[in-house]
């Protein structure tokens, strides 16, 4: 009843508009089939019209993959109202004898099919073209032209309709007059292509933002070609002899990067693929890539590029709140066709609160996860979004909102300096601890000994240092100067300096004592040879007296002099002798 | 005892042996000794049940005869280091840490015979027939790989 | 100094335990000594040593890296990329499922039993890392790790050489054998980044056995001895080398006990090793048993029972007098020795222990491998090694090595006995197989360093003052002024110009993947030749899951690692008749090759040929070890002899002889070659690794078809075509079954009883 209802309506409704003429121009050049239609339209009914129906031939709508609807130049927001019917809003409606002129544009992927389905090498490609000699819609159409543009002049076979006629690189079908709605007459075009036909059977693209400055984007690609398969064996001879003797083969296409892309990487699962070539342009960066082996129909093969792009380009925020906007699928090759494609933005940790504008066609957002890869701790906020049957006219932007605490960028590196700090402390830590099995008592003992002992040489080489070898230097001047006043000073202060250094080294001795007796003969050892240091120094000094006082000649006062430096460095090494034996 | 007249008979030899061994050494030393005799025992009586019983299966006699062998290295090394004539040779080798070493080494010598006598089960079951493609190599050399098929 | 402890018998002999005594305090004064020499300057030296030993590791590491920077980070050679799938299904599929896995794609249709058959030290330690690193959350990817794996266990080689050293000889001398052995090409090459192999963590274990054991043995303490008995455990997982340090470490202690040094120390820390060692190494599921059954582990056993005896007779002497000792000697002696003696024997002729297996006995008797196991013969890395090869993969350290193996004679003691059995073994082993020089590396940078060290220590320390009497009686001090500059300059020169070879050896040589071609085009740039690397992603790309690839047993591994498809026969070349039907059928003609190949489900065949750019290493210049081991097993179907020309030669130009030109492998290699213009001023057809035109130039291949060649024709792929329709008769009417006229039912028939039947009588067969 309701079903009904709609279709007296929708009669009403469509009675009204009119295609007054229609010129269709089917582009079948490469592997998609790509149909402009330039409608005119007039409302030749009473009523105001604001939208403007737009149906797919049921027989192809499978394949339909893109459609837009524009008057003049702007184009019109589209609405799916069901399977292969659409509804385009007119931007001003019509009123009763109003005319506007339209430009519908629809493609449609896998729509060319391969016939014969095998070839062998050398074979040029033909394929089939199902397609309808009438514009299918669902007003009448008053005059009507087609034009299938074939890009070869090669064709094979056409369904004739009356007027139709072929010329070098086209068919044409028309003009028909005063065709009814919804009226179909198949036509099948039978004719050469050697375009490639590749197709991407599965993409996986990954956004991953890092707010330190930089996107780096990666595609995963299966890519096959769907054209004739290979029949028999291929022939690298042939292949490399002519190079235009296999016309179906796809050895190399050219994939399109941001302009700002830096880091460009081509590899696949078993290592780096050599055969590419980067070419930077002020637009973009082209690369061309060479898969390893030439693609023939039936062959696929599979490869990841990746490239890192400065935030700046996708990633723009006030305050809090982050846009990240980019290209939901990028320009792999010309005449792109991708059958599935899965996009996963990484957004760093911390982010929440996603809002996401889509562009217009339809993406499904699948459930969110989470990875986990350097420095993280609760993991990073992935978004999926899949769609399926997209071709180049999908590059379109889409847009995701996030709210970002910028607080949460400091986590990265404090989580570095508290691991570091952590290690640090443990061994700090361990250093300190006394794991030893056995509790030795004497250990204790003999470390104080060992530092007394470190103490006592100390202060015997400030003895030497300061003291004797002052002595020695007060001789040399008295005998060069004589000046007693001189002499006076340095002898009180060489003095007063024994006197202290003395008092320390026999406390430290007294305690070396204390603490092990075993040591005392040594210890005494040692203070018997401070004693012959000492009564040297003093004959030294007296010696420098007589000097002073000319009670002495010059060549016994060098004597005594070389029998006194000779003994007091014997006395030295003496006791630096003893105090190694402690 | 030396007896005056040329080389001295064995069961002098012996009888001045035990001796000397229940004269001069020290309790603790015994107690060990008393240990390792155990051991060795236990280690005869498997060796002869296996050569009664037959090898099968081949791992669980190998893991309790070794660990018997294992036990009683350990338990000899013990008794050197613990020995007190030779305290000069294990100078910063104190008898808690002999023992500490002993307790060590004894832990890692149970586990890892309690993994080869686990190993039976899971080798037998894995070791499905499959020939391989060579019965005539039966005569000629085998490579050392290969010996694991006739294990 | 403790006072030594001296017991004077009757005889007037000094007691063996004071011997002892005095023998550690010989070493002790050395310590104290060395000890005071270092007392001044402890906390720099230190600090120093540290330093350069950092230096050292990062050294090793990066000197590796060559072929990483040039090409990328990828599995080099053959057997790393078996390795990288093991250890990758292990990362899949965990450790448990790892050990027991079954190999279906390999060795078909045997398949290969992986956790029985490999050494799992290598896997583990890659998975380990791996496991650590994701648990941190670091990425790694596994590959990353597998490559990155040597040069960085080269580093640790470099730490461990060093401690070994120092327990030898001095601080000093650690450290220049530890940047020895970071840049010695003998090692670099078993060892690059890429090259994922059990070299690279097994030269590390080594030295760490070594390291502990010597240690163990100073010390004479039992968690040393079991650290060794740990270490030698992971060297026995890593490398089926470990065989190596079974029979060194036992001789080691064989020629101490012979030299009369035996004391407890050696006593315990060689027993304890060895028992632990034995229970731990028959833990990894390859080796198995072969520690009590096989002739390579009977040698530690012997000496292990022979160090028993002596320690009970040390004991015994102890507590007896000289001439009793000697009468239990005696007769103990003879006993056990004669017992031991026929044991061995008896057990080796009934089987029990087997003999030395064939890979080992090649070692002895070198001629043994070309008749009896050709395969063994065949691979380059066992031929023997040549005079330059020594030069080239050590430098200096070939004159320095001999001059510090004398300094250790001079200054002999227990641990440098040691080091001296090593150094003449592995001097024996390096030069009869080229892959032992492996071996040989760090004990000659060890030596080569103690002799620098006491070159060095002599000519830069300064000697102390000499007292002189002068001629007035007076004493002066005169300083010695040698002439040191002139040797420590000349030195220096060496060793840099020793370090200049090592780089440059490392650069040119060693640092090719071998999977990634690279010719230099003119003007400098790189043409890099993708080969392989094309055609294996073909067929993984476009060849059906389960179909299985028949190549020479030198692609195996790379196929199942980056072609990921069935193999016949593969690097592990553990079935000979195997491998022998394969090169039975690439050895025979059409259509004896499709029947082969028709029995093993074969569906593609794969060549490497190097014709069009001069490539040495393809299957045609491999052809004749295929139709020697082929001859091995089929002696009837394939004589070498008929490969040649009737003078005698190899050759696959107009004078090849009818076998070889209708053999399977020159037809693939040969299919549509001879419509080729390698260089114009060739004729079609010419062979650039051969340098000749071939013999037959138009190839029709009848039971095969050409699938795909790559870029270069280094690589050629053809697929087996499927048999042809058969052509059926014309079908006769099915007889009916017809029954018997007289049916007798109920009657008994005479399967389970026999009947018994006598000429001429009618059976009754009622019951």
């Amino acid at each position: 009843m309701r079903l009904w209802v709609l279709t007296v309506l929708v009669a009403v409704a469509t009675a009204q508009l009119v295609n007054r003429n229609v010129n269709r121009v089917v582009d079948l050049t490469t592997q998609i089939a790509k149909v402009t239609a330039e409608v005119e339209v007039e409302n030749s009914g009473a009523s105001v019209v604001s939208t403007y129906e737009v149906v797919v031939d049921p027989s192809a709508v499978k394949h339909l993959s893109y459609l837009s609807v524009s008057e003049h130049g702007n184009e019109l927001p589209v609405r799916k109202t069901s399977d292969g019917v659409y509804e385009a809003t007119l931007s001003s409606s019509l009123s009763n004898g109003g005319k506007t002129s339209l430009v519908v544009t629809t493609t449609f992927t896998h729509s060319l099919e391969p016939y014969p389905r095998a070839i062998n090498q050398p074979d040029n490609q033909l394929v089939r073209f199902h397609s309808n000699a009438y514009y299918y819609s669902v007003y009448s159409t008053v005059e009507q032209f087609s034009k299938f543009n074939l890009g070869s002049s090669k064709i094979e076979s056409f369904t004739p309709r009356s007027p139709s006629n072929k010329e070098s690189q086209t068919v044409k079908y028309g003009p028909y007059s005063n065709i009814l709605a919804k009226t179909s007459a198949k036509v099948t075009i039978h004719f050469e292509n050697n375009s490639p036909f590749l197709t991407v059977s599965n993409l996986k693209r990954i956004v991953e933002v890092s707010h330190w400055g930089n996107i780096a984007v990666e595609e995963h690609y299966q890519l096959s070609h769907t054209g004739a398969k290979l029949k028999s064996q291929f022939s690298r001879l042939d292949f490399q002899r002519n190079p235009i003797g296999a016309p179906t083969a796809v050895k190399s296409f050219r994939t399109v990067l941001p302009a700002s892309s830096k880091n460009v990487y081509y590899r696949d699962d078993i290592g780096n693929i050599s055969t590419s070539n980067l070419r930077e342009t002020e637009d973009a960066n082209e690369l061309e890539i060479r898969p390893r082996f030439p693609l023939f129909g039936g062959w696929q093969t599979k490869y990841y590029i990746g490239y890192s792009v400065p935030s700046y380009e996708m990633l723009s925020h006030s305050g809090q709140n982050y846009k990240l906007e980019f290209p939901f699928v990028d320009h792999s090759y010309d005449n792109l066709v991708i059958d599935d494609a899965e996009v996963r933005v990484i957004l760093p940790e911390g982010a929440s609160d996603f809002e996401i504008v889509y562009p217009n066609y339809e993406i499904t957002r699948e459930a969110d996860e989470k990875v986990k890869t350097y420095l993280d701790t609760f993991g990073r906020p992935v978004l999926v979004f899949s769609a399926k049957n997209l071709e180049e006219n999908h590059i379109k932007n889409i847009e995701i909102y996030y709210k970002f605490n910028p607080m949460m960028l400091l986590q990265e590196p404090v989580l570095v300096v508290i691991a570091f700090m952590v290690i640090f402390t443990t061994v700090i830590i361990f250093v300190r601890l006394d794991f030893s099995i056995s509790v030795d008592e004497n250990k204790e003992a003999r470390e104080r000994v060992a530092y007394l002992v470190e103490e006592l040489f100390n202060t015997s080489s400030k003895i030497k240092s300061s003291v004797s070898d002052e002595t020695v230097e007060m001789l040399a001047t008295v005998k060069a100067k004589k000046d007693p006043k001189h002499f006076k000073n340095a002898k009180k202060e060489i003095d007063g300096l024994y006197k202290t250094l003395t008092d320390e080294a026999t406390a430290v001795t007294k305690k070396i004592i204390a603490l092990s007796p075993t040591l005392a003969d040594r210890v005494a050892e040692f203070n018997r040879r401070e004693g012959e240091r000492k009564a040297l120094l003093a004959s030294i000094s007296s010696l420098a007296e007589k000097v002073l006082g000319d009670k002495v000649s010059k060549t016994t006062c060098n004597e005594q002099e070389n029998n006194l430096l000779s003994k007091l460095y014997t006395a030295q090494t003496a006791i630096e002798d003893s105090l190694a034996a402690l | 005892m030396v007896s005056s007249s040329g080389a001295p008979s064995m069961v002098e030899v012996i009888t001045r042996l035990v001796g000397e061994y229940t004269s001069k050494t020290p309790q603790k030393l015994k107690l060990i000794d008393a240990y390792l005799g155990y051991i060795m025992f236990t280690g005869i009586f498997q060796f002869v049940y296996c050569c009664l019983v037959g090898t099968f299966p081949f791992n669980s006699f190998l893991s309790g005869f070794i660990s018997t062998v294992a036990s009683f290295i350990l338990g000899v090394c013990l008794r050197i280091q613990t020995n007190p004539a030779n305290v000069a040779v294990f100078k910063d080798i104190s008898v808690e840490r002999a023992f500490a070493d002993f307790i060590f080494a004894h832990c890692l010598v149970m586990t890892a015979s309690v993994e080869e006598s686990e190993e039976v089960p899971r080798k037998r079951l894995k070791f499905r027939c499959y020939k391989p493609h060579d019965e005539h190599l039966q005569g000629k050399q085998v490579p050392s790989q290969l010996s694991f098929f006739f294990t | 100094m403790p006072e030594p402890v001296l017991t004077v018998d009757v005889n007037g002999e000094m007691d063996v335990k004071a011997k002892e005594v005095l023998q550690n305090a010989d070493s002790e004064e050395e310590d104290s000594k060395a000890k005071e020499r270092e007392r001044g300057a402890k906390g720099a030296l230190s600090l120093l040593a540290v330093i350069i030993l950092g230096s050292a590791y990062l050294v090793a590491f990066c000197s590796r890296l060559f072929a990483v920077i040039r090409f990328e980070s990828i599995i080099h050679e053959f057997d790393p990329w078996f390795n990288y799938r093991a250890t990758h299904h292990m990362v899949e599929n965990g450790f448990y499922n790892f050990l027991n896995w079954f190999d279906s794609r390999a060795w078909y249709p045997l398949g290969r039993i992986v956790g029985g058959t490999v050494y799992p030290g290598l896997m583990l330690t890659s998975g380990t890392i791996h496991y650590i690193l994701h648990s941190l959350n670091i990425p790694f990817h596994i590959r990353d790790i597998c490559v990155f794996l040597a040069p960085i266990f080269s580093g640790l080689t470099a730490i461990t050489t060093f401690l070994l050293t120092r327990e030898l000889w001095s601080t000093g001398a650690g450290l220049l054998a530890a940047c020895f052995i970071a840049i010695a090409p003998g090692y670099i090459s078993r060892s690059v980044a890429g090259s994922y192999d059990n070299e690279g963590i097994a030269i590390f274990a080594l030295m760490l056995t070594f390291f502990l054991w010597i240690r163990a043995m100073k010390k004479g303490s039992v968690t040393w001895a079991i650290l060794a008995a740990l270490s030698y455990f992971y060297m026995v997982s890593a490398w089926g080398g470990y065989v190596f340090i079974t029979n060194l470490v036992p001789l080691h202690v064989l020629i101490v006990l012979l030299m009369g040094r035996f004391s407890a120390k050696i006593y315990i820390s060689y027993s304890t090793f060895y028992i632990v060692g034995l229970i731990c190494s028959m833990q990894v599921p390859f080796v198995g048993f072969q520690p009590l059954r096989t002739s390579e582990h009977m040698a530690a056993l012997g000496v292990f029972g022979l160090l028993q005896i002596v320690a009970f007779l040390h004991y015994v002497k102890a507590a007896t007098t000289k001439k009793q000792f000697e009468v239990l000697f005696k007769t103990g002696f003879l006993i056990s020795s004669v017992l031991g003696f026929v044991l061995l024997t008896g057990l080796t002729w009934a089987g029990y222990v087997a003999p030395w297996s064939g890979r080992f006995y090649s070692l002895w008797d070198t001629g043994y491998a070309k008749i009896h196991i050709p395969i063994i013969a065949s691979v380059s890395e066992h031929q023997p090694t040549t005079w330059v090869a020594f030069f080239f993969d050590l430098h200096i350290m070939v004159p320095l090595f001999p001059a510090g193996a004398w300094i250790c004679f001079k200054n002999l003691n227990t641990e440098r006995v040691f080091i001296l059995l090593y150094a003449v073994f592995a001097s024996y082993f390096a030069g009869v197989m080229v892959r032992l020089m492996l071996t040989l590396t760090p004990v000659v940078c060890i030596l080569s360093a103690i002799a620098l060290s006491v070159i060095m220590e002599k000519y830069l320390t300064k000697p102390p003052p000499q007292e002189e009497q002068n001629d007035d009686g007076t004493i002066v001090t005169k300083q010695d002024e040698g002439s040191p500059s002139i040797v420590i300059m000349t030195l220096l020169a060496l060793l840099s110009l020793f370090a200049f070879h090592c780089t440059w050896i490392t650069s040119s040589a060693y640092s090719s993947p071998s999977i990634v071609l690279s010719t230099g085009g003119g003007g400098g740039t790189r043409h890099i030749l993708d080969d392989f690397r094309e055609a294996y992603f073909w067929l993984n790309q476009n060849t059906d899951d389960l179909s299985r690839v028949m190549s020479w047993w030198d692609y195996g591994y790379q196929i199942a690692g980056m072609a990921n498809r069935t193999t016949l026969v593969d690097n592990n070349t553990w079935n000979n008749s195997h491998i022998a039907l394969v090169g039975k059928a690439m050895a025979s003609n059409e259509e004896n090759a499709y029947k082969i190949m028709q029995d093993l489900d074969v569906d593609y065949i794969l060549v490497i040929f190097g014709g069009m750019i001069g490539y040495s290493g393809d299957d045609i210049n491999k052809f004749l070890w295929m139709v020697r081991i082929a001859e091995g097993e089929h002696p009837q179907d394939i004589q070498e002899g008929r490969y040649f020309t009737p003078e005698g030669e190899y050759r696959v130009d107009g004078r090849a002889s009818q076998t070889m030109l209708d053999s399977m492998m020159y037809k693939m290699c040969y299919y549509r070659f001879g419509e080729v213009t390698v260089d114009h001023r060739q004729p079609p057809g010419f062979d650039r690794t051969r340098e000749s035109v071939i013999g037959n130039r138009d190839v029709k291949l009848e039971y095969i078809e050409e699938a795909f060649t790559t870029t270069n024709w280094l690589v050629r792929i053809y697929k087996v075509k499927k048999p042809n329709n058969r052509i059926e008769k014309k079908k006769r009417r099915p007889l009916k079954a017809r029954r018997p006229r007289k049916t007798r039912r109920g009657e008994k028939g005479t399967v389970g009883n026999t009947v018994l039947v006598s000429k001429g009588k009618k059976v009754s067969t009622r019951k």
